[in-house]
């Protein structure tokens, strides 16, 4: 017994030495391989009489019960300790950039066009196009702007050489949409528009959007509830106060201004004009005016753009500079 | 329109609550764009009158003087102003006075002396009067009267923007009428006034041919006038807070009654008529030289006043003749009241480059029942200011029909509304507005007055209705959604398709103008063979319409390099105009890359960009659309003809992709030449449909190929021979290696090929041999190649 116990102790002391999973399995064979210490006693079994036989097997199977515990202990010891220095040796610098081609970015415009187009999806409007270069007849006249109206002058328009226009506004995409349809019609009408101007706050090409929806019984109480209910979730601010400021515009009547409230500056911003279509330009559109009413709201995207992202100078928009687009790559 | 609020404030019973007016009024419509206080914050300054004046004993440039401040004392007060002498009066700030910007006046000792108090110029006050010195005042000037009050400085100017629809309101009396419409404040009547047309003229005779658009008439003859008075100060100062320079007594009166009534006036000298005013539209070629010193060359679409000899003195309604109006020297006149349609004025100014107050308010729409009120309140003044006495009169007046009746219903006004609001609520305000109604049950018949040029449709009265009860006032409410699923957008999902895959490869979109400058014009001259389409008007140069995004591309290019980018990749996408009808403004996308493949990094020497790094855009971006197609034909100038292809897709050319001509390092001032493609988008239909493939479960088989072919031959050549097989169970076939030189000759190349196999069975060795062979054998027939 005691030599069984001189070699547990033995072994438990040369397990405790060792460095190596190779050297661990060398020493497991040692001991408990073929020609093994403990081995040994196991075929010793067969000597020893009969009667003694069972308490002596018992006692081998403890001994190799404890000496494999001992042994598995550290094969889990240094299999932990391998894959250690193997990460160790695996690991890299996260903090380096990634490798390849950087997104690149939309422009402000187009991320504000998005927006617009998504809003107004929910309330089932589609999206229309149209020249830019247009006629007097779809720029002006359909749109119940008289002959000597004064956006109609060249300090206003640009004309091409053969008397057409560079549209001053997207309204007449309306025309252009409203006469081969019938009501209900309810588009919006985005698009490049150019006015001859140019300065911090002016720029000669600009973007509008032009809302049209018409159909029996559209009301001046329809029209305020949408453009409240869009400049709130516009602009992300359910309280934002919005107020509508009489005015005139040659295509609506009522026609009015949009006003809405800037809480940081304590002043009402002007963000675009409304009304409800007159009944000369329904005519135009081939729509009665008894049967059908509709409401007309336009608004500079490039406008809604700034307040957005807070961009001071219009210019920036045009500008295209790579240090200003490249801030638009989280949008 | 500028206004004086206190002018304005003087035409109403009880004192107005500004805040509230001016807020009504832009609500309504009438937008209150600036208010201007006359003068800055100051006081304690009242008006002073020098009694002794005297040099100051130890300084040469200041006097010592006497003040007489109305405070029962002269004070002792040292004045550094060259024209300070005995008897003047002017500003003078008492001890404990405020001057503007906070300045305290305070006892100051000068030179040994102490001076209670500061004699004021102009400019100390805020009334700046280009006088070095004091600001004199009047010899009936009140002496201790405050200043503020004596200038009457407490005044506001207020600037509105008057809308085209409301020449109505380009008055006092009419911005009166309409807060009195708008508010519970009363207008305070006008003073009687003295019936002056008395006397028909002997020697002037009035011939109104022009009877369409003069429709009443009134001259009114004034002799022994002296124009050569002072106007007096409250009417100068009446004019410049409403923005109108003072001219002379005459002149200056007509102005007033223009802004006070909304009438335009003119006077001419009796002289120059020549005992006759005729109204008439003139004849091509006639002249006249206009009181701003412009000669006219008049049209036959112009109406103008003539004298008795038939020449032109005046363009109706828009200007004066330099000839014939008052000077100076005027003793005898004759005073107009004209009523003009409004389509007789409207288009004159821009047609003769001039501008007039006169035509502002004739092509808006004057008031058809003043003409007469006008020229009697006029008269009445010139009398009084300038002296002489009333002569005879002429006049004319075409009966005109009233305006007819707007019939309109109250359910209808609620409908268009989309809220109740009550009857006599709508009546009261019409009323208040002036307008006449006849109420029947439902019906509602509006006759507008007749200063009312824009109430004409039922949808004018609904909203005089509206705007007076407050749009604000109006309850918002959503229309009844009735609309049931659209189809998507495609051209939308076309749009989206496309940029997304542009910035997933790092192009930032830009955004250029639609027109460019002849220089960008000349250097893609290249590009096309029609015209640009041209600018009558353009600014800063910008005088062609784009036929291609590219010019702008590269201006936009070269501004980013000159800020130190290195590395760029842009796309815009947007209209070009290869003519003016819709089908020639095609939306077009294009995009450029130039310079490094990527910024500075850690992990490779970055290498400049090729047309592959541009191709494998171009790739991805079609491929939802179509099949792709590169060939080197009928490439444009621009091009480098070895780096460049034209692209089709589905047999469609659509656009072309390539690096610059190396002759745009030159004219582009760059260091490298960019790659760039252009696409139609128009020419790009819709996203398509997918077939997909259930896939296979087996293996896939893998051999490769070599080749040895003419180096100036295309690669793809092979692969479309081996795909023109039309092995099903080869899924696909790419080059995986490009080698020149080695054992090989310099005309040649080799190209490595890897098949890829797959089918729903395991696939044999015999078959894939076989396959291969049939492949090798079709190569080597097809194109003079050696397999390596």
């Amino acid at each position: 017994m005691d030599q069984l116990n001189q070699v547990l102790g033995l072994a438990i002391s040369e397990i405790a030495d060792i460095n190596s999973l190779h050297d661990l399995e060398q020493l497991k064979a040692r001991y408990v391989g073929k020609q093994g210490a403990i081995t040994a006693f196991m075929q010793k079994l067969k000597d020893i009489a009969p009667e003694e036989r069972k308490a002596f097997g018992a006692e081998v199977n403890k001994i190799k019960t404890s000496f494999e515990e001992v042994l598995n202990n550290k094969k889990d010891e240094l299999v932990a300790k391998e894959l250690a220095a193997k990460l160790a040796n695996e690991t890299i610098d996260v903090s380096l950039d990634g490798r390849g081609i950087e997104r690149g970015s939309l422009h402000p415009v187009s991320l504000t066009l998005d927006r617009l187009v998504k809003l107004f999806a929910q309330l089932g409007f589609a999206v229309a196009d149209g020249p830019e270069i247009e006629t007097d007849y779809y720029n002006f006249k359909a749109l119940n702007i008289p002959d000597n109206h004064p956006a109609r002058a060249m300090q206003d328009t640009f004309y091409t050489e053969s008397g057409n226009v560079l549209r001053t506004h997207t309204s007449p995409i309306q025309i252009r949409y409203a006469e081969k349809r019938t009501p209900p019609i309810k588009i919006i009408a985005p698009g490049r528009v150019f006015r001859v101007d140019m300065d911090a706050t002016h720029s000669p090409m600009f973007h509008q959007m032009e809302l049209l929806w018409i159909d029996k019984g559209i009301s001046f109480a329809n029209l305020k509830a949408v453009i409240i209910e869009f400049m709130r979730k516009f602009f992300e601010d359910d309280s934002l106060q919005v107020r509508f400021r009489a005015s005139f515009f040659p295509f609506t009547e009522p026609s009015a201004e949009i006003d809405i409230y800037f809480a940081k500056t304590g002043k009402w911003l002007e963000v675009g004009g409304c009304g409800m279509v007159h009944p000369n330009v329904l005519n135009y559109m081939n729509i009665s005016s008894e049967e059908y009413s509709g409401f007309a709201f336009g608004f500079g995207i490039d406008r809604l753009a700034m307040l957005k992202y807070e961009i001071t100078d219009l210019r920036l928009m045009f500008e295209n500079d790579l240090d200003f687009l490249r801030q638009f790559k989280g949008c | 329109m500028r206004i004086s609020w206190n002018y304005l404030q003087s035409l109403f019973e009880d004192k107005l609550d500004k805040a509230l007016v001016l807020d009504r009024l832009t609500m309504a419509g009438l937008e209150v764009e600036d208010e201007m206080p006359v003068a800055p914050e100051f006081s304690g300054i009242v008006v002073g009158e020098v009694i002794e004046c005297e040099k100051h004993p130890d300084a040469d440039k200041l006097s010592l003087c006497k003040i007489d401040a109305g405070t029962g004392e002269l004070l002792q007060i040292i004045c550094g102003a060259p024209n300070v002498k005995k008897g003047v009066k002017a500003p003078c700030a008492k001890v404990g006075a405020i001057l503007p910007g906070d300045f305290k006046i305070a006892e100051r000792k000068m030179r040994g002396l102490v001076s209670f108090g500061m004699m004021c110029g102009g400019d100390e006050i805020g009334c700046p009067d280009g006088v070095d010195g004091l600001l004199l005042l009047s010899d009936d000037a009140p002496v201790g009267m405050d200043i503020r009050e004596y200038l009457d400085l407490n005044d506001t100017i207020v600037e509105f923007k008057i809308t085209p629809n409301r020449g109505d309101c380009l008055s006092y009396a009419g911005l009166a009428r309409e807060i009195a419409a708008l508010t519970d404040y009363q207008v305070k009547p006008l003073a009687d006034i003295k019936e002056l047309l008395t006397t028909k003229a002997n020697n002037l005779s009035l011939d109104v041919k022009a009877i369409n658009y003069c429709q009443h008439y009134v001259g009114l003859e004034i002799n022994n006038v002296r124009n050569d008075f002072a106007t007096p100060t409250w009417l100068v100062r009446f004019l410049e807070r409403s923005n109108i320079r003072s001219i002379s007594p005459i002149v200056d009166i007509t102005n007033f009654i223009l802004l006070r009534l909304g009438q335009p006036l003119h006077a001419f000298d009796t002289n120059a008529l020549h005992n006759g005013i005729g109204v008439r539209m003139s004849n091509n070629g006639e002249k006249l030289k206009l009181l701003d010193g412009k000669n006219a060359e008049l049209k036959d679409n112009t109406m103008i006043i003539v004298n008795g000899k038939d020449e032109p003195v005046a363009i109706a309604g828009v200007m004066g003749g330099l000839d014939s109006g008052v000077v100076e020297s005027t003793t005898n006149m004759v005073l107009e009241s004209a009523y003009f349609v409004a389509d007789a004025i409207a288009g004159k100014t821009k047609q003769y480059g001039v501008s007039s107050d006169a035509a502002f308010r004739y092509e808006r729409g004057v008031d058809s029942s003043l003409q007469h009120k006008a020229a009697n309140l006029a008269a009445q003044m010139i009398v009084e200011i300038c002296g002489g006495e009333i002569g005879g009169y002429v006049h004319f007046a075409e009966v005109q029909d009233s305006k007819p009746a707007i019939k309109l219903t109250f359910s209808e006004i609620n409908r268009l509304v989309g809220e109740e609001i009550a009857k006599n609520s709508i009546a009261n305000i019409l009323t208040k507005l002036g307008c006449t109604l006849e109420i029947d049950g439902d019906v509602l018949q509006v006759t507008a007055p007749s200063y009312r040029f824009d109430l004409n449709i039922k949808q004018d009265i609904i909203e005089e209705i509206i705007r007076v009860y407050g749009y604000d006032n109006i309850q918002a409410s959503m229309p009844i959604l009735t609309h049931t699923l659209d189809y998507l957008d495609d051209s939308l999902a076309k749009i989206d398709r496309v940029k997304s895959t542009l910035v997933g490869y790092g192009f930032n979109e830009v955004i250029n103008y639609a027109f460019i400058e002849d220089k960008y014009a000349d250097m893609f001259s290249g590009l096309s063979k029609s015209a640009y389409v041209k600018l009558q008007n353009p600014i800063a140069g910008l005088g062609l319409m784009r036929n291609s995004l590219l010019p702008g591309l590269v201006k936009n290019l070269q501004a980013n390099v000159n800020r130190g980018q290195n590395s760029i990749r842009i796309f815009e996408m947007a209209k070009v105009f290869h003519g003016e009808s819709s089908e020639e403004q095609a939306v077009y996308l294009s995009g450029l890359i130039y310079g490094k493949i990527s910024a500075l990094n850690w992990y490779e020497k970055s290498r400049n960009i090729d047309f592959y790094d541009l191709k494998v855009v171009l790739e991805e971006l079609i491929l939802p659309f179509g099949d792709l197609q590169l060939e080197v034909v009928n490439l444009p100038s621009i091009y480098h003809p070895g780096r460049s292809a034209q692209i089709s897709l589905s047999g469609q050319v659509i656009g072309f992709i390539g690096q610059l001509h190396p002759e745009y390092i030159q004219k582009l001032g760059l260091d490298d030449l960019p790659y760039v493609f252009e696409l139609n988008m128009d020419l790009i239909s819709s996203v398509q449909n997918i077939n997909v493939c259930i896939p296979s479960k087996f293996q896939k088989v893998s051999r490769d190929l070599a080749f040895v072919l003419d180096k100036n031959k295309e690669a793809g050549a092979v692969v479309d021979v081996i795909n023109e097989l039309n092995i099903s169970e080869l899924i696909e076939v790419k080059i995986f290696d490009v080698f020149m030189g080695g054992n090989l000759t310099a005309n040649q190349k080799s190209i490595a090929i890897n098949l890829m196999f797959h089918a729903d069975r395991t696939l044999s060795d015999d078959e894939i041999t076989s396959y291969m062979s049939v492949i090798q054998n079709a190569v080597k027939n097809k194109l003079d190649v050696e397999l390596r």
